[in-house]
């Protein structure tokens, strides 16, 4: 998803040639060629005709830009080495390097690559090929310096060495026969000829390609060759470049894009943050309401349990005087009641009566309504249980009624609250 | 891995450091973890929180209720004060209960026949009664005034027997008052206190 779709090789010669190609993935895994230019004779200088170039290709900001040259006094080859982290595997070159090159170690720029694995007898063995390619620092400076000058911007420097899967007998020579380095390419068949041959099967876009010159023919293969490595994943632009290119010279890619999504996260992280200290203060402040109504309640509460407390002792005299039975003490109004509800015809001959409990003798001559004028005592409200126990007929013919009543002792000791 | 073995081998003593740091924070954290947790209440705990606040809210509720109702009965008690006899404010009982009875008789126009000694009658420590009898024959209408007047008289006579009945069955000039009267006497200091408006 993240792979390289699009390269632009630019690629110079010892005679300061510019080629400079653009390629991008096809469908049917063919190579298109976007554009394929050449440096302008007329210009002279070196750093204006790769600016030249350059602006020909026109590279988008999704193209990777692969610079390549072959710097004076390069120095290319595989060493068989143990596999290591890169750490200690340029621990290792550093060792290793002063013993292959005739030049001290502090003159020279030098980068290297894993190839593979090395097989012996057909088998797989521990060890990896890894290429080196060492510059010297005077030449690697000075291409800099140009690349600088010219105000183009890549991703990477490198020589084209780094990217053949295999180092030929004679590079130097290769880079300068066509057909030697269409043979470079996979697929290719032995007897291929830049005169016969035309790169239809891999690459699209390169109708006029007979119609180049053998020199324009080399750099451009060699800028393909490149463009080819970096498109199907077999290199990346840091894996092969001979050393970091300064950071005035790196391409500053989807600049918008980062700005404004670094924009957007301050945005987000901005709001985020509101919305945290939002909920963050409602919380505390929702919390903080009702632990101090807790607070105010558990108070209250408390307030009245000490007032209970102290009062502790009253209340429970109180509530035992309630408990107690003194006796009736509304007498006058039970005699009070009983004269005026009693029906004329009738006389009360005894009253007694025994805390709330009374017993009455009423006597009468009209025995005939004497029960209808009874029942006007059984509705007295402070009087409850209102029974005949016994009836008795004197001589004289008078009718002896002995009633039990019951007073009401809700009534008791409503004086008070009276007034 | 490696990248960061070496960074941790060079700058040993920093990240010593960091190391020192990040033990004490999480010491720090361990120890106020509650007070950490407190300074952003989950809403689990604010839940919890609400329930106990509606547990107390309802706690209020029946204590507002219960002291609501003491503090009525109590102020009736208060309200009703010279309905009882307190020995701190109104003097000895026993010798006194006998006059007070007397002087309401005489005021109603009744002639007591018999007035019996008080005898007091232990109900705990703070409270107790003093029962008295009487008799007296009279007519109705004496016998009524007596009865209403007492029945106005502080402190209060609760009757805990009383017989009315008529001399001569043949004739209800002359009615037989015989009865007992109870008052109630509160002996404790606090009622005294409470009662005499010294404490409330």
């Amino acid at each position: 998803m993240f792979g390289n779709h699009s390269c632009t090789a630019i690629y110079w010669d010892k005679d300061g040639n510019i080629f400079g190609a653009s390629v991008s993935k096809g469908e049917g895994g063919r190579i298109v060629v976007l554009k394929a230019v050449f440096s302008d004779p007329k210009i002279t200088d070196f750093s204006d005709s790769l600016l030249d170039v350059y602006n020909r290709l026109a590279p988008g900001e999704s193209h990777t830009i692969i610079l390549a040259s072959r710097f004076e006094g390069a120095i290319c080859m595989d060493l068989n080495l143990p596999n290591l982290p890169h750490a200690e595997m340029e621990k290792a070159l550093s060792f290793e390097l002063p013993r292959h090159i005739p030049v001290p170690v502090e003159e020279i720029t030098w980068s290297y690559r894993i190839i593979g694995n090395v097989r012996e007898e057909g088998k797989p063995s521990s060890l990896v090929k890894v290429r080196i390619m060492a510059v010297s620092r005077k030449s690697w400076d000075s291409s800099v310096a140009g690349i600088v000058d010219s105000g183009i911007k890549a991703d990477s420097a490198t020589h084209p060495f780094m990217v053949f899967n295999v180092l030929p007998d004679n590079p130097e020579f290769i880079l300068e026969d066509p057909n030697e380095l269409l043979k470079l390419f996979p697929g290719m068949p032995e007897d291929v000829s830049h005169d016969k041959v035309h790169l239809s099967q891999k690459f699209s876009g390169l109708e006029g390609f007979l119609n180049y010159t053998p020199v324009q023919k080399t750099g451009l293969l060699v800028c393909l060759l490149i463009g080819e490595s970096i498109l199907d994943g077999t290199v990346s632009p840091d894996n092969i470049k001979i050393s970091s290119l300064p950071d005035i010279v790196r391409p500053q890619r989807f600049r918008l894009v980062r700005y404004s999504a670094a924009a957007l996260l301050i945005v987000v992280l901005l709001l985020g943050a509101v919305l945290l200290a939002r909920n963050w203060w409602d919380v505390r402040t929702r919390y903080g309401q009702i632990t101090a109504e807790k607070q105010r309640i558990s108070a209250k509460i408390n307030e009245f349990k000490q007032e209970r407390l102290k009062n502790k002792k009253i209340d429970e005299l109180i509530k035992k005087i309630d408990e107690t039975e003194p006796g009736n003490y509304e007498l006058i109004q039970c005699l009070s009641a009983l004269s005026q509800k009693l029906p004329s015809s009738m006389w009360i001959t005894m009253f007694s009566t025994r805390d709330d409990e009374m017993d009455l003798t009423i006597c009468t001559t009209k025995d005939q309504s004497a029960q209808t004028d009874l029942a006007a005592l059984n509705n007295i409200p402070i009087f409850s249980n209102f029974s005949i126990r016994s009836t008795r007929r004197d001589s004289d013919g008078t009718l002896t009624i002995f009633v039990h009543i019951v007073y009401q002792s809700k009534f008791k000791r409503q004086k008070g609250k009276n007034g | 891995m490696d990248r960061i073995a070496s960074l941790i081998s060079t700058n040993r003593k920093a990240v010593a450091g960091i190391a020192v740091v990040c033990v004490l924070f999480l010491v720090v954290v361990a120890l106020y973890w509650k007070e950490i947790v407190n300074f952003w209440p989950s809403g689990e705990k604010i839940r919890n929180e609400l329930s106990g606040l509606e547990k107390l809210h309802q706690e209020l509720q029946k204590e507002i209720i219960e002291v609501q109702n003491i503090r009525q009965v109590r102020q009736a008690f208060i309200k009703q004060g010279k309905d009882f006899w307190v020995p701190k404010r109104d003097g000895d009982i026993e010798s006194n209960i006998i006059k007070k009875v007397e002087e309401v008789a005489k005021s109603s126009g009744l002639k007591l026949q018999n007035i019996g000694n008080a005898r007091p009658t232990k109900v705990n420590e703070d409270i107790s009664f003093l029962e008295i009898n009487i008799e007296a024959k009279a007519s109705m209408e004496e016998i009524s005034r007596f009865i209403a007047e007492l029945y106005k008289t502080n402190p209060c006579f609760y009757w805990r027997k009383c017989v009315l009945r008529p001399f001569n069955p043949r004739d209800a000039k002359d009615i037989v008052l015989s009865g007992t009267l109870n008052v109630v006497s509160l002996t404790s200091d606090n009622v005294a206190k409470v009662l005499m408006g010294e404490e409330k």
